[in-house]
């Protein structure tokens, strides 16, 4: 038998005296952009051309109100049309079927590959290039004949338009999603006796979400956005489209830009929170996110428990094969000890 | 009955370079796992020990043959078992929770599983939270709150460090003890085949076939540690080795 030579002790490092790292370039930096900052703000406050007292009376004038709803229904009308389209686009790439395959992998390519303007102005036209929709069997007479303006408002061909658009890019959005779950997952699942709707609902979707929100979340407020464009259908309720109408009333556009802009902000940042809570809803379990306020109190507690395992009665087991168990035991606590930060 | 009674098993997938050809991984397997029995197979990577387990716990179907178990089995994967979204007792209810069990019984049957795996400590813990060891822990409580009494392991600690491995092991003969399960364990190792099992059932290279079954002579409860200076344990060791090596020797004098 080999003998087990002793550790020699070491002495102590002493402890390091602390200088805080200077950064006069940086603080200089600083002063000078806060400087500048306030000397904007300064002059903008007294520029006659932003119209403050006008920006103060569109700011919540009731069509500048109306209009801001009707930014957001398009949005959320839109991106729910958006996500089920994506959701079924992705599912159709991912199928064996080599013929539904292709058919999304076309759709995807036409709605990332043209400008979501033109194509607006495409489902505009509608109704000039399919005048009537008639319903009944192909090569027959028609049992109804509809005229496609009147069935159709502007509003939803706007919602369609944004909708179809963004779709392509949900789509890509989704796949990624449901290819990040390891197949290991589902079949765990599926190994507990789960079906494949049960796993879908309870395992996959959401993980998936996990890598599905922070992208859609950047649509909805990219799409917020995009809805200034459905001038183009021309669908002209919106905020951005309705603040212009008004501007060229009172020959004045510049308050009323500023007014938009307002508005759109406060969405985009309501949106921002709320997107940022679902990120850490969607993060349990990943390294660094999510953890509850009362579970990480709860691991603190935890986190102490191996030390007191590791106490030097366990770790110095006899080194024959007398202990076994409390000998393997100690070396997994003392592992996991490290591992569980 | 037997726990788990495998008979003239066969699985061929078509093959990824010609469509007219298959791959044969399993050619007429047959094996019965006792009750109460703790059988390990053995075979090189590539085998298709893994495909027989998936067959059994129904996760593919075979081409041909049958595969009969005393109930739906429980399945401890290699890797990626645990959900990483549930904390370790989330992770142990939830076949409990599947099956609807009350609240406060699945609290009791919970904490009873994690005392046995020695979890009780990391029970609000997330998976990437715990060593690689407790997850598979994880993995063996929750496939033990499954009532069935058929237990199915595919290299559940193949991705462990050696001294983990064996403490797992220890453990896994422990807890499996003091249950009724019968249990088919899929490894690579011939240590932890000859340690853990009643019988090795020993497969061949490509297509699998069973080559021979290996009755292992140590009573129970074993200490692993102890086993190792049992003379049996390199007779075994050497009885093994020697039939994985024919085999290779073989498959090799085939490719020529």
């Amino acid at each position: 038998m080999s003998e087990i030579t002793r550790a020699v002790p070491v002495a102590r490092p002493k402890p390091i005296q602390a200088v805080p790292l200077r950064h006069p370039w940086r603080n200089l930096l600083a002063f000078a952009l806060i400087f500048l900052l306030l000397a904007f703000i300064i002059d903008a406050a007294q520029r006659e051309a932003y119209d403050w007292p006008a920006f103060a009376l569109y700011l919540f004038d009731v069509r500048v109100i109306q209009a801001a709803g009707v930014t957001l229904a398009l949005t959320f009308l839109a991106m729910i049309g958006a996500v089920v389209v994506g959701i079924v686009l992705a599912v159709m790439r991912e199928t064996d079927n080599p013929v539904l395959r292709a058919i999304a992998w076309g759709v995807i390519w036409f709605f990332r590959g043209t400008p979501v303007y033109v194509q607006l102005v495409f489902w505009g036209l509608l109704s000039s290039i399919y005048q009537t929709i008639n319903l009944g069997l192909p090569f027959m007479e028609p049992w109804l004949v509809l005229e496609t303006a009147d069935v159709i408002p502007l509003f939803w061909i706007a919602v369609l338009g944004l909708a179809l658009n963004e779709a392509a890019y949900m789509a890509e959005i989704v796949r990624a999603g449901l290819l990040s779950i390891d197949p290991g997952q589902t079949e765990a699942a599926s190994a507990l006796g789960m079906g494949w709707w049960l796993t879908m609902r309870k395992v996959v979707i959401p993980q998936a979400m996990r890598v599905i929100i922070p992208p859609t979340g950047n649509e909805v407020i990219s799409m917020l956005k995009t809805t200034s464009l459905v001038t183009a259908v021309p669908f002209s309720w919106d905020l951005y489209t309705r603040t212009r109408d008004i501007s060229a009333a009172t020959l004045n556009p510049i308050p009323l830009l500023l007014v938009a802009s307002v508005w759109y902000l406060f969405f985009t940042s309501i949106m921002m929170i709320g997107q940022s809570r679902l990120e850490k809803h969607f993060s349990r379990g990943q390294l660094g996110h999510g953890a509850t306020p009362k579970r990480r109190r709860r691991q603190d507690r935890a986190d102490r428990a191996p030390v007191v395992l590791a106490s030097p009665e366990t770790v110095a087991a006899p080194s024959g094969a007398g202990a076994p168990e409390g000998a393997g035991m100690s070396d997994v606590a003392g592992m996991t000890e490290g591992d569980a930060r | 009955m037997s726990g788990i009674s495998v008979q003239g098993l066969w699985k061929a997938y078509p093959s990824a370079e010609d469509r007219d050809e298959v791959l044969v991984a399993l050619e007429d397997v047959s094996l019965e796992v006792g009750e109460r029995e703790f059988v390990c197979v053995l075979g090189p990577s590539g085998c298709g020990k893994s495909t027989l387990l998936r067959i059994a716990a129904g996760l593919e179907k075979p081409s041909l043959g049958t595969v009969e178990t005393q109930s739906r089995p429980s399945v401890v994967f290699q890797e990626h078992g645990v959900f990483p979204w549930l904390t370790v007792a989330e992770n142990v209810a939830y076949p409990l929770r599947l099956r609807r069990v009350p609240r406060a019984a699945r609290r009791e049957r919970v904490a009873e599983l994690l005392e046995l795996v020695g979890l009780t400590e990391f029970a609000g813990y997330y998976p990437s939270q715990i060593s690689g060891g407790m997850r598979q822990r994880t993995s063996v409580a929750r496939a033990l709150a499954d009532d069935g009494n058929v237990l199915l392991m595919d290299e559940p600690f193949g991705a462990l460090d050696e001294q983990t491995r064996v403490a797992l092991q220890q453990e896994l003969l422990r807890i499996w003890e003091q249950t009724e399960k019968s249990v088919l364990f899929i490894t690579h190792s011939v240590d932890e085949a000859l340690t853990l099992a009643d019988r090795v059932v020993v497969m061949s290279h490509r297509p699998g076939r069973i080559i021979a079954e290996v009755e292992i002579p140590f009573g129970r409860p074993r200490d692993i540690i102890e086993l190792r200076r049992d003379p049996r344990y390199g007779e075994i060791t050497y009885q093994l080795w020697n039939l994985l090596e024919g085999d290779t020797a073989a498959a090799e004098a085939v490719a020529q």
